[in-house]
């Protein structure tokens, strides 16, 4: 039975709320964990600091999120991760140590999934990752129709209506 | 939770893909990047993101969270 996870939590400006609302959850953002949306699984609090730095004169909110995770690829599971580093030698190898470089960690797992996806049909919906930098697990979701937005919050933790009502 | 781990089959995910393809391929996901913000010292795009990074020090098999973003002694947040 498919996992779902009521408490993933994403910040953004809240100026973010009307496209969020509209269009769903913006997936094409290619972070660490290759693209998709940004989540911070159990906890907001570590979500603030990267977000503050991402907006630095904005205003922010707090969604929390119900996820469906559909088929994960875990990077904390140490027999993916070891599947992965392999698949990054040999990219590498093939690719130069310069290229492989500047696609960064993201862009080899976003070429590690499109190689799984073209070569066997395998398509994986969420990327999962505990970041050693501070401890926190993040999921990145590749498709928005995962995503339910359960409530949103300002940054003085008050209760905003969702979707937004538009003045 | 589903990961399927078993069938990844890594060692047959490149044949058949020529260099050139895997060049061509890597040139145009950077074209199509955004850059933002970030790291003056090593180019992250966020503190969270090494896709930009080219500290040149950083063995493959080093290229994981653990050498980059804000723990990184390099780490300058770009203005």
């Amino acid at each position: 039975m498919e996992e779902v996870r009521n408490d993933a939590f994403h910040i953004t400006a809240a100026a973010n709320m009307a496209s969020i609302a509209g269009q769903g959850f913006y997936v094409g953002r290619r972070g660490v964990l290759g693209a998709g949306a940004y989540f911070d699984l159990g906890t907001e609090a570590t979500g603030w600091k990267p977000a503050r730095q991402r907006y630095p004169d904005l205003p922010l909110v707090v969604f929390r999120c119900e996820v469906a995770l559909g088929r994960v690829l875990d990077l904390d599971d140490e027999e993916t991760h070891a599947r992965f580093q392999q698949f990054q030698r040999e990219l590498g190898q093939r690719l130069g140590r310069d290229e492989t470089l500047r696609l960064g960690r993201g862009g080899q797992l976003d070429e590690f999934l499109f190689e799984l996806t073209s070569k066997t049909g395998m398509t994986y919906h969420t990327i999962k990752r505990t970041f050693v930098t501070d401890g926190q697990t993040r999921i990145a979701v590749r498709d928005p129709r995962r995503i339910r937005v359960l409530s949103v919050c300002d940054e003085k933790g008050e209760e905003l209506p969702w979707p937004p009502t538009s003045n | 939770m589903a990961t399927d781990k078993q069938l990844i089959p890594v060692e047959d995910l490149l044949k058949g893909r020529t260099d050139e393809e895997l060049r061509a391929w890597a040139r145009a996901y950077l074209a199509a990047a955004e850059p933002r913000g970030g790291c003056d010292a090593c180019r992250f795009e966020d503190p969270f993101s090494d896709r930009l990074c080219t500290i040149p020090d950083i063995s493959l098999e080093d290229f994981d969270l653990g050498v980059s973003g804000i723990n990184c002694s390099r780490f300058q947040p770009r203005e």
